[in-house]
């Protein structure tokens, strides 16, 4: 990985400048995860430099307070949060709610906390942050409570590492090179993802960049859930089956063992 | 060693799995239960989602029952009529309270009233044969003898259709049979448990079956109920993991032969003692998380 920063830092050595602002180039370690039997979860590198504006004598225009924001996002998803309450004295799941269209992981790290490096506007504008991500709510929850609900959802998905805000997770080497590593669980969903990568300085964006990225289940896992989603009367019977010739196997060989 | 579930969507230790389905198996041979009142909590709380959890127990119960069936029936301690009329109640009662469940959600509290049940079913039924257990144990020890039992005629030998069930030594209407697993199914479809916890003891004290026949009886209506439960749940919902399910009842097969021999060697009613005592402990556990008050009342599925 080491080596790919630095051939990418070479390369930005040579290359024509772009005249006025400065731009971005990032990449990630992987453009696939693929979810086999031994995944357990996994770690991206992204990495990239920051092309610097300069002027005619080579020197950099603009060199101060730069910050580097990266959000990974995942496919859509819905999530249904349950509330329990209290009904004379036994705990209940009472109300519940379906927010729909939220990314199933969404992962911001950044150099500093974003409110820090981007104007609140700007913020909204580009959505970044976990407050910025708006529930569509196909099943509302009471009306004085949806900011609780939508808080219950943030911390649940955040208990199991499929939400985070990590305010320095983004290193910067030297003036020029910034690398994080972005975690995925073993729960991650599999779709669609984006990685962006935003330049930020005096709180607005000056330059980003959006690389795809994709996690699918490969080989036997991949056949077995296509197989249970496609042909599930098949599946069934095959899992029944399957049980039963275990269950006796078993117990013959059981019983030839103990005889 | 870690294994990815291409169905449940996460990935568990394969020794934890093995584990768990080696001690519910030890508990299906040895006290002729599914297990799926302890299996489905168990795989919940290792974090499998609780649709997948329900219908994964389900399968890896049919392979525990199956296997533990058998060894009992090599011993003559299955009731092969009595197992069928027992059966189809089952069917027609699972698919009764599927109704029932969908007519109460639509009303809203379905939570309420399956939390409810389970914690009365579990602690009820295992007080009662915890108690039981042992006055008989209690009276044998003083000496006390008791005249052999026979159920008592009342309204009951008045239903017709009176049907001979030589193995549970029973003359009786085949509809008494068929009721109590038509009851039995309507509790394993609003449960998603299997039923076993409940119809031990009913044929015990209910049926005045020979405690003989009674476990590989309840065995093989736990084998045809939960095969077909199996295939519902993966027609319907797409949640029976295999692989999880493959690796479950490969520790639960183990178990529940261990489970058959031990079973063999102990006496009715300290079988019944125990199996009360545990059932009991599970609907204490479960009636603590309806009385003690939550670190977080919110929790999330995520779809």
């Amino acid at each position: 990985m080491r080596a790919a920063v630095m051939i990418i830092s070479w390369l930005l050595l040579w290359m024509p400048r772009p005249a006025a602002a400065a731009a971005l180039i990032a990449d990630i370690s992987s453009h696939e995860i693929e979810i086999t039997s031994s995944f357990t979860g996994t770690s991206l590198l992204l990495f990239g430099a920051i092309d610097w504006a300069k002027d005619s004598n080579g020197q950099r225009l603009d060199a101060r307070d730069h910050d580097i924001i990266v959000v990974v996002r995942g496919p859509a998803t819905s999530i249904q949060v349950r509330k329990k309450t209290s009904i004379g004295g036994i705990w209940v799941n009472r109300h519940s709610a379906v927010a729909s269209d939220m990314p199933g992981f969404y992962v911001v790290a950044s150099t500093r906390p974003i409110h820090a490096t981007l104007l609140p506007e700007v913020v909204a504008a580009y959505g970044l942050g976990l407050e910025n991500i708006e529930p569509v709510w196909s099943d509302p929850p009471p009306t004085a409570e949806s900011g609780t609900f939508r808080r219950a959802i943030d911390r649940g998905m955040a208990k199991t590492l499929l939400f985070a805000e990590r305010p320095d997770a983004v290193t910067v080497l030297g003036e020029t090179l910034f690398r994080t590593e972005i975690y995925f669980p073993a729960t991650v969903p599999v779709g669609t993802y984006s990685a962006e990568i935003y330049l930020a300085r005096n709180g607005v964006v000056v330059a980003h960049q959006t690389t795809p990225l994709s996690v699918t289940k490969i080989g036997l896992e991949r056949a077995i859930y296509d197989f249970a989603n496609t042909r599930p009367a098949t599946y069934g019977l095959i899992a029944v089956v399957l049980a039963l010739c275990a269950g006796l196997v078993a117990g013959a060989i059981s019983r030839r063992l103990s005889s | 060693m870690q294994i990815y579930l291409p169905i449940a969507e996460m990935s568990l230790n394969v020794f934890l799995i093995l584990g768990m389905g080696g001690l519910v198996g030890f508990l299906s041979g040895m006290f002729g239960v599914g297990g799926g009142f302890l299996m489905t909590p168990l795989l919940m709380f290792a974090g499998v989602p609780p649709a997948v959890a329900v219908a994964t127990g389900a399968n890896q119960i049919t392979a525990a029952s199956v296997s533990g069936m058998q060894a009992h029936w090599r011993r003559g301690g299955v009731d092969l009529k009595m197992g069928i009329v027992l059966t189809l109640g089952g069917l027609i009662g699972s698919y009764a309270g599927a109704l029932l469940f969908s007519l109460l959600k639509g009303i809203g509290q379905i939570d309420l009233l399956i939390a409810i049940s389970y914690v009365l079913f579990l602690t009820g039924i295992g007080l009662m044969m915890l108690i039981e257990s042992v006055r008989v144990l209690w009276q044998r020890h003083h000496g006390i003898k008791q005249p052999p039992r026979r159920r008592p005629r009342t309204w009951i030998d008045a239903l017709p259709l009176k049907m001979r069930f030589r193995k549970s030594r029973q003359y009786l209407s085949v509809f008494l049979p068929l009721i109590l697993g038509a009851f039995v199914g309507v509790l394993v479809a609003i449960m998603g448990v299997g039923g076993g916890f409940i119809l031990v003891p009913a044929m015990i004290y209910l049926l005045n079956m020979p405690a003989n026949v009674v476990v590989g009886t309840s065995l093989f209506q736990m084998t045809l109920v939960t095969a077909s439960v199996t295939f519902f749940h993966a027609l319907n919902s797409y949640t029976v993991d295999v692989v999880l399910a493959l690796l479950l009842l490969i520790g639960a097969v183990i178990g529940a032969q261990f489970g058959a021999r031990v079973g063999y060697k102990l006496k009715g009613e300290q079988l019944r003692g125990l199996l009360g005592l545990i059932v009991l402990g599970v609907g204490l556990r479960m009636a603590l998380d309806l009385f003690v008050t939550p670190r977080d009342v919110f929790s999330l599925i995520v779809m």
